[in-house]
């Protein structure tokens, strides 16, 4: 058990890298993470950008009119304008000629324009189109453009109650999901740093003989090195549910945190296993290197963990099914989604089975292999 | 010419190398592709949403609202699937999310959303569009205009024309693959740091013997960056080639200059390790994480990790994508294939081009300091 311990210390820099790697990634996104939780009502605010050459009435009329429920700027950088709208910094950008109001006021098209590389602001579009027919409308009436622009900008005041149920926004989780959700990643990255090594060295052939040849029992063998596996698992497992704690502890309910703990301990399971597997199957550390690097990133963008299951093609969604992190983060949504976790206790426990199962499915694997390997 | 053959055979059996630079940006471009294939299409389309419509106890169903809701439509496709139906019936839809809102109509129009986010914004907008015309009609019954505003408020005319997004590509996910072609580009380093760890006696046997054989170092160090820009280079290619034939990456616009600009970029990460190799006489291990993490840190600041830092950092500080080495990269290849603007182009190979200069003056002028403080040293002993 000491040796294994031994080795496990020599991945302790790796492992602070992969840690620093989780923290950092853990606090990027909680930074964009639903911090209000209210159950009221909140726009999805669009960034607009207009670039105003006319500065007439109805110009700044129509930027009061968006400006209250988006983010309406006025500065532009004609350079940047593309880029800023390739890269979804800015949603909408609306140029207005000089003598647009004119035209506008004389019956004429033309003198606007808008600019998005999204479809779905189309909404937006129509939202425009009504404003000007509002004008006309006032217009109609028989005001002045003055006053037509200050009754349309009164009358949007007008609007519809709302009530939200789960008082959540799409995509958009609390800090505590974040949390759960890259544990998924790095548990299984840093498990094989550390477990792989220790499975190369005492299962690589000239070792294992002469171990065998020893007086300590086959059976003693294996009793210390799962003894030492086990003791890293659980001090490297206690230690990230311990940073989850400290930092993320406001986000839980002592239910959700209980059940957020038996979901990782499962993950952990499963992590083990496919980390011994991975340390009999791969020799060297760059290799091992290679292989955590590949599963950890692997299962996390297939799963749904760097980007959300509902924004990744369907087939990948199949394909994430046969992964165990899959089966994870359903039931780390299901933490965080549904008023109480106790609504979905039979579909928690149901997806913690199947996670159980993958890990005895990846552990009767290693022995299949240890086995192979004993007769070759 | 077969020593130049020898150093390409030697670096390409290298399996660490190779996986680093070939194997590792092809499975993280794949995983790329699987996951972010959609996010453009499902984030940010139009797709039509589902609502349902209710009335509120002992009230009449407002029909106009309705009509309203099914007639709006963009480019012929609706905006919203209307479900009228009762209330205990509709709430039972929004809570297994079968429809985004229920708009209650009676004397005031309420919506019960499920969740906060884009589509409910849109619901609302158009439910609140609604209410205000309602507003503007009744006032011009009361006024005795409602002819006049009726005729004004149906005129077809469209105030707003549409101008087109100029670029080749309108996916922004295309980012983090240009980002991910500059990592390639820059672990050329690998091959440029093994090449001079290979002719410095002190750092490996194979060294030793190299500097043994009967050759110039000249002739010899410009067949090691040969060999390793060719590796390079191939490399760029095959990733280049998996992105637009096998993963159909809509890169834009392919053209000759690519190529050329592949090649520049190559040999900035061949000399990028030698440069750090010359500089840092560390053991192998140490080299290897100064490289490693000056590659992946200029990466992150080129949007490899978090897509959009490229674009905040040239709102904030463009000092740092003047000159990040990464950014760079990723943004001749913006340049050229999405936005086609060719002056960023040529402003983002000359910085390379120069600090392709400034990485071979840097490492010459490193391993002469380094020639005469060993002559110094050797005149004192």
């Amino acid at each position: 058990m000491k040796t294994v311990l031994k080795i496990a210390k020599k991945a302790l820099p790796s492992v602070i890298i992969y840690l620093c790697i989780f923290c950092a990634l853990m606090f990027a996104f909680t930074f964009f993470a639903g911090k209000d939780q209210e159950k009221n009502f909140q726009a999805t605010e669009l960034d607009i950008i207009m670039d105003d050459r006319d500065a007439s009435v109805l110009s700044k009329a129509l930027s009061d009119y968006l400006a209250k429920e988006n983010n309406v700027s006025g500065e532009f950088d004609e350079e940047l304008v593309s880029e800023l709208l390739f890269t979804g910094t800015i949603d909408y950008v609306i140029y207005i000629e000089e003598g647009f109001e004119e035209k506008f006021l004389a019956g004429e098209q033309g003198g606007i324009e808008r600019q998005s590389i999204r479809a779905n602001v189309a909404f937006l579009d129509q939202k425009t189109e009504l404003f000007f027919r509002y004008v006309r409308a006032e217009l109609a009436l028989g005001k002045t453009i003055e006053d037509a622009c200050d009754a349309v900008l009164l009358n949007c005041d007008k609007q519809s109650q709302t009530e939200v149920k789960s008082g959540k926004s799409a995509f958009l989780m609390a800090p505590g999901y974040y949390f759960l959700a890259y544990l998924s990643y790095i548990l299984p990255a840093i498990l094989i740093m550390i477990l792989g090594p220790i499975m190369y060295a005492f299962y690589k052939k000239e070792v294992k003989m002469r171990t065998d040849c020893g007086m300590v029992s086959v059976r003693k063998q294996n009793m210390a090195i799962v003894g030492g596996i086990a003791i890293v698992a659980m001090i490297l497992w206690s230690l990230l549910i311990a940073i989850g704690a400290v930092i993320y502890g406001g986000d839980f309910t002592v239910t959700t945190y209980l059940y957020g703990m038996l979901n990782s301990f499962l993950l952990l399971l499963v992590s083990v296993a496919i980390s011994v597997l991975i340390g009999i199957l791969v020799k060297g550390g760059d290799a091992l290197n290679g292989a955590s690097n590949l599963i950890g990133m692997g299962m996390a963008f297939i799963c749904g963990v760097f980007v959300p299951a509902e924004l990744l093609p369907d087939y990948v969604g199949k394909i994430a099914e046969f992964l165990p992190v899959s089966w994870y983060m359903k039931n780390v949504k299901l933490l965080f989604e549904g008023e109480s976790v106790t609504e979905y206790m039979g579909e928690f426990f149901g997806n913690c089975g199947i996670i159980t199962i993958f890990a005895i499915a990846f552990f009767c694997i290693f022995l299949v292999v240890v086995k192979r390997k004993k007769v070759a | 010419m077969i020593y130049y053959m020898y150093r390409v055979k030697r670096l390409f059996r290298n399996k660490i190398m190779f996986f680093w630079s070939i194997i590792f940006p092809l499975v993280l471009a794949t995983f790329f592709k699987l996951a972010f294939s959609s996010i453009t299409e499902k984030d940010w389309g139009f797709g039509t949403i589902e609502v349902a419509v209710t009335t509120e106890e002992g009230a009449v169903r407002d029909e106009m609202l309705v009509a309203f809701l099914k007639e709006m439509e963009n480019e012929g496709e609706a905006f919203f699937s209307v479900t009228e139906t009762d209330s205990a019936t509709a709430e039972q839809m929004l809570t297994e999310k079968k429809v985004k809102a229920v708009i209650v109509t009676g004397e005031d129009t309420r919506i019960h959303f499920y969740e906060n986010g884009l589509d409910s914004t849109v619901v609302k907008t158009v439910v609140d569009s609604y209410l205000q015309s309602k507003d503007i009609f009744i006032e011009a019954a009361m006024t005795g205009r409602l002819a006049e505003v009726t005729k004004s408020f149906s005129e077809e005319a469209e105030t707003l024309a549409v101008r087109e997004f100029k670029g080749a590509s309108k996916d922004p996910m295309i980012q983090y693959f240009q980002a991910l072609l500059a990592m390639a580009s820059l672990y050329g380093a690998m091959y440029g740091l093994a090449n001079t760890n290979e002719l410095n006696q002190n750092a490996t046997d194979v060294a030793a013997r190299r500097l043994a054989a009967p050759m110039r170092r000249i002739p010899t160090v410009v067949s090691d960056v040969a060999a390793a820009f060719t590796i390079q280079y191939v490399q760029f290619l095959i990733i280049i080639a998996y992105y637009t034939l096998i993963l159909r990456v809509d890169f834009g616009t392919v053209s000759g200059l690519l190529f050329l600009a592949g090649a520049l970029n190559s040999l900035f990460g061949v000399l990028l390790g030698y440069f750090i190799g010359c500089l840092v006489r560390k053991k192998e291990s140490i080299q290897n994480a100064i490289m490693m993490g000056s590659v992946m840190f200029s990466c992150f600041l080129a949007g490899l990790m978090v897509g959009n830092i490229r674009i905040m950092l040239e709102i904030s500080a463009p000092f740092i994508n003047r000159i990040n080495p990464a950014t760079l990269i990723a943004d001749s290849f913006q340049a050229l294939c999405v936005m086609g603007d060719m002056k960023r182009f040529t402003r983002c190979m000359l910085s390379i081009l120069i600090w392709c200069v400034c990485l071979v003056a840097g490492s010459v002028i490193v391993l002469m300091i380094r020639q005469r403080t060993g002559q110094r040293r050797e005149k004192k002993s």
